[in-house]
C-alpha cells in the first residue's frame, strides 16, 4: 500500500518515502508536483514542531527532505521552480558548526525558497561574492562561536560599503545568538531555533 | 567581608548554606591565551605557555576557582569517560588562532550495539578502537594516561602556587557519549529505528563509565564530577526518549557519585526547562545545575530552589560583544533573584568565550566579589 509522499515524510517513513519517490518519478510523474508533495511534507513537520516534534525531528526532516532532493533533483534542472524567494547562507570563519544551519537549510527549501549553502568557515569575501553573483532577498548567518561575530560585522559593513545592504534582509541563528548580536551586527532578525528563523524569513518577504 | 575560603563557600553553596557571597569564577580556558596574547596554536603546541595564561588570568581577575590547569584533549584528561572523538586542533586542522572543535563522525556503526551490549564500554573500545581509527587501542591509553600525567603535574603546579582547581574529572552523560559516537543524526535515527539495541548497549556501558570516573577521581583526588550533558535536552527530544534514555543512567551516575561523597556537576548545555523538574528527584543539596543561558535560569530557580544548586549563566555574547556596565547589571539580577537563598554560583555560561573582553570579565568578577544586594 502506497503512502503519500507528504504524509510519508512527516511521519519519518525513509523506506516508504524514497522507494514511492523514485517508483513515481521513473513512472513519468512531474518532478515539480513530486516537489510540492515533499514542500507539503515540510510544511507538516514545521506544524508538528513544538507540540509533538523536537529539534531532533526537524533534524530527522531535514535529512530526509535532502536524501528525496538528490533523488529528484537531476529531474528538476530543467524546470524553473517558483521559488517564493532566494536566500545565501553559511557559517562565518572560524565555526564548523553546520548541524543548525543544515537543518534551516532543508525548512527553507521544504517552503520553496531557493537558498544558496556556502558551508561552514566560510570567509568574508565568499559571502560578499555569493550576494553579488546571487542577488538574494535573504542572507543568513549561522553562529555557535562567538569568533564568527567579527567576520559576520565585517560582512555586513561590506555589504553598507558597497551599497548591498539595503536590498536584503539579514537574519542570524545559533545557539549563541542574543538581542545583543542582532544590534551588534544590525541584522533584521535573529533567532536560536530553525523553526522561528523560517517564520521570521516568511514574515520578511510577506509570505503566509 | 569574606568570611570563607573558597572550598567552604563552594560546598556551602551546594548543600543551600549560609554563604558570604556567591562562589564567582569563569570557565576559562581558551580565553586565557587570547587575553595573555597568545595563539590557540600555541597553547595547544606550549603547554607551559597555556598553563601560565591559565595562572596569569587567576591572578589578574581574582576569582575563585581556575575551572582546569590546562588544555587538554577531552575536558579533562580521562581513562574512556567519555566518546574517543576526533578534534580539529589548532595549528593543525583548525586555523592558528580557531578554537579546538570536535570532528563529528561515527565511531561505531548500528551493527555494532549487540556487540557493546555484550562486551561493555571498556572492552568494546579494546576491539573497536583500531577500527575506527586505524591506531592500536594501546596508544589511546597511552595517550589518555599520558594527559592523566601532565594534568596531575599541572595540578600539583597550581595548587602549589594557591590557585584552586573545580574540575577534576568528566564523563558524557551516556546519551552524550552514544551521540557523539554515532553523530547527531545518526544517533537520532537509532533512537527511532532500533531502540531496544540503543537501550541494550547503554545498560552494558553506564556502569563501566561511572567506575572510569571514579578512578579519576581517585587518582586526581578530586571531590567534583563534570558530566557533560549537551544533547539529551527537552528541546532535542521528547521526554519519552529523556526518561528512557538519559534520565535512567544520569540518575545512575549521580546516585554513584554523591554516595561516593563526588558533586556532580551537570553541565546542561541547550533548554533543559522540560527535564528540570524530574532534578528535584536528586539526593538534596548535592548537586550543580549549571546552566549555559538557553535554558531560563529565573524559572530554573523557581523548580530546583531548596534542592539544586544552580550556576551559570552569564550568555557568552555578552561577555564577548556586550559593555561592561551591561555585565554588571546581568550580575547583579542573577545574584539578586537567583541567589537569594543561596544555592547559587555565578558562572559564565558554558565556556567564557575565547574572545571575551578583558573589562567585561573584570566586571564580572567584581560585581560576584562586591556586590551585595
Amino acid at each position: 500500500m502506497t503512502k503519500e509522499l507528504a504524509a510519508a515524510l512527516a511521519d519519518f517513513d525513509e523506506d516508504m518515502l524514497l522507494e514511492t519517490l523514485k517508483t513515481r518519478l521513473e513512472s513519468g510523474e512531474p518532478p515539480l508536483s513530486l516537489l510540492k508533495e515533499l514542500q507539503k511534507g515540510m510544511g507538516m513537520v514545521g506544524e508538528r514542531y513544538n507540540k509533538d516534534y523536537f529539534l531532533s525531528d526537524l533534524m530527522l526532516s531535514a535529512d530526509l527532505f535532502q536524501r528525496s532532493m538528490e533523488i529528484l533533483a537531476p529531474s528538476l534542472t530543467a524546470q524553473t521552480g517558483d521559488f517564493v524567494g532566494r536566500m545565501v547562507i553559511g557559517t562565518p570563519k572560524g565555526d564548523i558548526h553546520d548541524l543548525g544551519k543544515n537543518i534551516f537549510c532543508s525548512l527553507a527549501r521544504g517552503v520553496g525558497f531557493e537558498v544558496m549553502d556556502l558551508g561552514v568557515n566560510v570567509p568574508v569575501e565568499t559571502f560578499i561574492k555569493a550576494v553579488k553573483d546571487f542577488k538574494p532577498h535573504l542572507l543568513g548567518f549561522s553562529a555557535l562561536l562567538t569568533p564568527g561575530f567579527t567576520p559576520m560585522k565585517e560582512v555586513m559593513d561590506q555589504l553598507a560599503d558597497q551599497n548591498l545592504r539595503a536590498s536584503l534582509k539579514v537574519i542570524v541563528g545559533g545557539g549563541v545568538v542574543t538581542p545583543t548580536v542582532k544590534e551588534f551586527l544590525g541584522a533584521d532578525g535573529f533567532t536560536t531555533d530553525a523553526m522561528d528563523g523560517l517564520k521570521q524569513c516568511k514574515t520578511f518577504l510577506g509570505i503566509d | 567581608m569574606e568570611t570563607m575560603n573558597v572550598w567552604e563557600r563552594f560546598n556551602a553553596a551546594v548543600s543551600f548554606s549560609e554563604v558570604d557571597r556567591a562562589p564567582v569564577f569563569p570557565m576559562l580556558v581558551s580565553g586565557a591565551a587570547r587575553l595573555c596574547g597568545i595563539t590557540q596554536g600555541e597553547a595547544w603546541r606550549d603547554h607551559d605557555k597555556a598553563r601560565e595564561a591559565i595562572i596569569k588570568c587567576y591572578y589578574d581577575f581574582g576569582y575563585d576557582f581556575a575551572c582546569k590547569p590546562n588544555f587538554y584533549y577531552d575536558q579533562v584528561p580521562g581513562i574512556l569517560t567519555g566518546a574517543p572523538v576526533r578534534y580539529r586542533t589548532p595549528g593543525k586542522k583548525g586555523g592558528e588562532d580557531d578554537l579546538i572543535q570536535v570532528n563529528e563522525r561515527p565511531l561505531f556503526g548500528r551493527e555494532d550495539y549487540d556487540k557493546l551490549a555484550s562486551l561493555g564500554w571498556n572492552a568494546f573500545w579494546e576491539e573497536q578502537y583500531e577500527k575506527m581509527s586505524g591506531k592500536p587501542f594501546s596508544a589511546l591509553i597511552k595517550t589518555q594516561e599520558f594527559g592523566h600525567r601532565i594534568y596531575s603535574e599541572d595540578l600539583k603546579i597550581l595548587e602549589d602556587k594557591g590557585i584552586p582547581v573545580y574540575l577534576p574529572a568528566t564523563v558524557d552523560s551516556v546519551l552524550m557519549a552514544f551521540s557523539l559516537c554515532r553523530t547527531f543524526l545518526e544517533f537520532s535515527k537509532d533512537l527511532r529505528q532500533v531502540p531496544d539495541k540503543v537501550e541494550k548497549a547503554m545498560q552494558a556501558s553506564c556502569d563501566e563509565l561511572i567506575k572510569n570516573t571514579l578512578k579519576m577521581c581517585e587518582i586526581n583526588g578530586g571531590k567534583i564530577v563534570f558530566i557533560v550533558l549537551e544533547r539529551g535536552s527537552g528541546a532535542i527530544y521528547p521526554l519519552s526518549i529523556f526518561e528512557r534514555f538519559e534520565w535512567p543512567f544520569l540518575k545512575r551516575f549521580v546516585d554513584a557519585f554523591v554516595s561516593e561523597g563526588i558533586t556532580p556537576w551537570l553541565h546542561l548545555d541547550t533548554d533543559w526547562s522540560l527535564n528540570l523538574p524530574y532534578f528535584k528527584e536528586f539526593p538534596k543539596g548535592k548537586c550543580v545545575a549549571d546552566l549555559d543561558s538557553t535554558t531560563n535560569i529565573f524559572r530554573a530557580k523557581e523548580v530546583l530552589d531548596g534542592h539544586v544548586c544552580i550556576s551559570g549563566d552569564v550568555p557568552a555574547s555578552l561577555f564577548s560583544i556586550g559593555k561592561p556596565e551591561e555585565v554588571t547589571a546581568y550580575c547583579q539580577k542573577l545574584i539578586r533573584e537567583v541567589g537569594k537563598g543561596g544555592g547559587f554560583m555565578l558562572t559564565s555560561g558554558c565556556e567564557c568565550p575565547v574572545d571575551v573582553k578583558r573589562e567585561n570579565l573584570m566586571a564580572f568578577v567584581e560585581t560576584g566579589l562586591y556586590y551585595r544586594p
